[in-house]
């Protein structure tokens, strides 16, 4: 259940299944806290998967959850490497799995089909954030706009919603959009959740576990996602 | 470097992180919530490599239903399984630590106060322990609406006009006026059966106990109007029980200033053991 | 469902989303519904995540200074705010 792989000369964490099965899944979680809010989740779906016979690998990413990496070091390429790197030494990978901002990294293995939940442009988890920081300042009294954080930025790691940025992140969030990685002769799936006003290609029914609060589990959504996933990979 | 591992608690399969020091003393992380044992902003991730730097040996665990543990999650109001079969995991994992003490923060420090006497820590910091009953109103087949959050909130707003809130938030409010107008609401409130259960459970306790407070954060603030009140005099006059405060609104010590806090008090806390 | 409707309809299913409540719940909310007492411990991150994902699903965008403690008063001063919005 536990198992590693070797980043930048570091250990790093990684959630596993494996029992030698011929189809394994890498798991891309969402980006940032929504990674916390859906982890109880996503462990759940990949025991979930396991029922239906199928191996899987969750990562931490350089920077999140586990991971001593300096923060403010990351940005989506280093991210795109480090996943790159973990289906190397923990593969064979077969499919990928990406949800929300996941899905901005799923060209760390461009061959490779890809299951799709939600996926979420760069702009708006940025958003989010800086949101989420300029309200906080405000509480505190401060007057921060987006335009001094942006600078801010350039010359040093800012701290949005309680993670550490550099300047490169930040732009690489700004510019990075699902459809820009997923190449359209890719065998690839997407679903939304039950609480989208459209969808494509189907339908997961589950709230959006990655807006609340706080972390919570959903175990509906773990079980239709594996159960969705297991279907497109043996219809 | 951080060590992972599972263990077991009632037939499940838990998970756990240790920084491992070369002191004797250790300190075991119960999360508040439903945290990961990663933490928010993997702050307590931060916290206990920083502990551990300084001597102190830490473990965090996911409780069940949390994280990448399995089995339903119960609150924490069910957690003293999980805090028993972790304090048996991290003496396993770690034989040569003589004393083990444990930190929660906000429902974990609640948990701690009711259970850990059975566990047998040598010391206990509690930090902005939590003490707002969850209404009961759930009716027959329909089980509690809301969010511990959302209820968090309710019970908040009874206290105070939400466009008072607001202007808090946006900068428009003397912030030292609305505390002292908040404990004088809150010192109102009927003592809830939790905070009476958490007034007695720390009356009883043999090992030294810190109570740590952000003398602004809202949940602090709930907590001393009971400490302060009659039912309170019990837990009060407890001589292992010290209590510490923070001027701080920041309710997980974010913050710069808040964290080194935080740090200092938990190491003076593992050292009284 | 005209517009006005399907507005309304966003704006209860983001609510849905960020509160973690029941679609039953919150198909229960009128105007004078009041939000801030139901809204999550007062989280940045949470108002943030409520404005953003209005803002994508409405396809509207909302700058930092319209915002205040009026239009997370109530139900209706959110849809409102969102109605005009989309009618500018």
């Amino acid at each position: 259940m536990i198992a590693s792989y070797r980043f930048a000369g570091q250990d790093e964490y990684c959630l596993r299944i494996d029992r030698g099965r011929d189809t394994r899944i890498l798991v891309i979680q969402p980006l940032f806290e929504e990674a916390n809010r859906t982890r109880h989740m996503l462990a759940e779906m990949m025991r979930a998967l396991d029922g239906h016979g199928i191996d899987s690998l969750m990562p931490d990413l350089p920077g999140r959850n586990e991971s001593a990496f300096p923060q403010h070091q990351a940005d989506l390429d280093l991210w795109r490497n480090a996943l790159a790197e973990c289906a190397e030494q923990l593969g064979p990978v077969t499919h990928i799995a990406a949800l929300r901002g996941g899905a901005l990294l799923i060209d760390c293995a461009p061959q490779l089909p890809v299951w799709r939940l939600a996926p979420a442009k760069g702009e708006q988890l940025l958003r989010t954030m800086i949101r989420a920081r300029l309200t906080a300042d405000r509480e505190a009294g401060k007057h921060v706009t987006e335009e001094m954080l942006i600078e801010a930025a350039q010359t040093g790691p800012v701290e949005l919603a309680g993670n550490l940025f550099g300047t490169a992140m930040i732009d690489g969030l700004k510019n990075a959009r699902p459809e820009d990685v997923l190449d359209i002769r890719r065998n690839s799936r997407t679903v939304r959740n039950s609480s989208e006003p459209d969808f494509v290609t189907g339908m997961i029914d589950g709230k959006a576990l990655w807006l609340r609060a706080e972390p919570e589990h959903n175990a509906v959504m773990s079980q239709a996602i594996a159960d969705d996933i297991a279907e497109w990979i043996r219809p | 470097m951080t060590r992972h591992f599972t263990f077991e608690c009632t037939g499940e399969t838990l998970v756990g992180s240790i920084d491992d020091a070369k002191g004797e003393r250790g300190l075991l992380i119960v999360s508040g919530g439903n945290e990961i044992r990663a933490g928010a902003f993997g702050g307590m991730a931060r916290l206990a490599r920083d502990l551990a730097a300084s001597g102190i040996t830490v473990m965090r665990y996911d409780r069940r239903g949390i994280g990448d543990s399995s089995g339903e999650n119960s609150g924490f109001e069910g957690s003293a399984d999980d805090i028993s079969a972790a304090l048996t995991a991290f003496r396993k994992q770690c034989p040569g630590l003589r004393e083990i003490a444990a930190f929660g923060n906000c429902d974990a420090a609640s948990a701690l106060a009711l259970f850990a006497g059975k566990a047998g820590f040598a010391a206990l910091a509690l930090a902005n322990p939590w003490t707002i009953e969850t209404p009961d109103n759930a009716e027959e087949g329909e089980t509690a609406a809301m969010p511990a959050s959302a209820i968090r909130s309710r019970y908040l707003a009874k206290l105070r006009d939400p466009r008072e809130l607001w202007r808090l938030v946006t900068g428009g409010v003397n912030l030292r006026k609305l505390v002292k107008g908040l404990r004088q609401a809150a010192a109102k409130q009927e003592v809830s059966g939790l905070g009476e259960r958490l007034m007695k459970a720390l009356s009883g306790q043999t090992v030294p106990v810190a109570i740590l407070i952000a003398s602004r954060d809202r949940t602090a603030l709930a907590f001393l109007s009971i400490w302060d009140s009659a039912s309170g005099e019990a837990a009060r006059t407890n001589g292992y029980i010290m209590l510490q405060q923070i001027h701080s609104a920041s309710h997980s010590f974010a913050g710069e200033d808040d964290h080194r806090w935080l740090v200092e008090q938990l190491i003076a806390v593992v050292h009284s053991c | 469902m005209n517009q006005d409707q399907q507005v309304e309809q966003v704006v209860r299913s983001v609510l849905c989303d960020i509160l973690g409540l029941g679609e039953e719940q919150v198909a229960g909310f009128d105007a004078d519904t009041e939000l801030f007492g139901a809204l999550p411990e007062l989280d940045s991150m949470a108002v943030a995540g409520l404005l953003t994902e209005m803002e994508d699903r409405l396809d509207i965008l909302i700058e930092d200074d319209e915002v205040d403690g009026e239009l997370f008063e109530n139900f209706g001063n959110l849809v409102n705010f969102a109605k005009a919005k989309l009618a500018a």
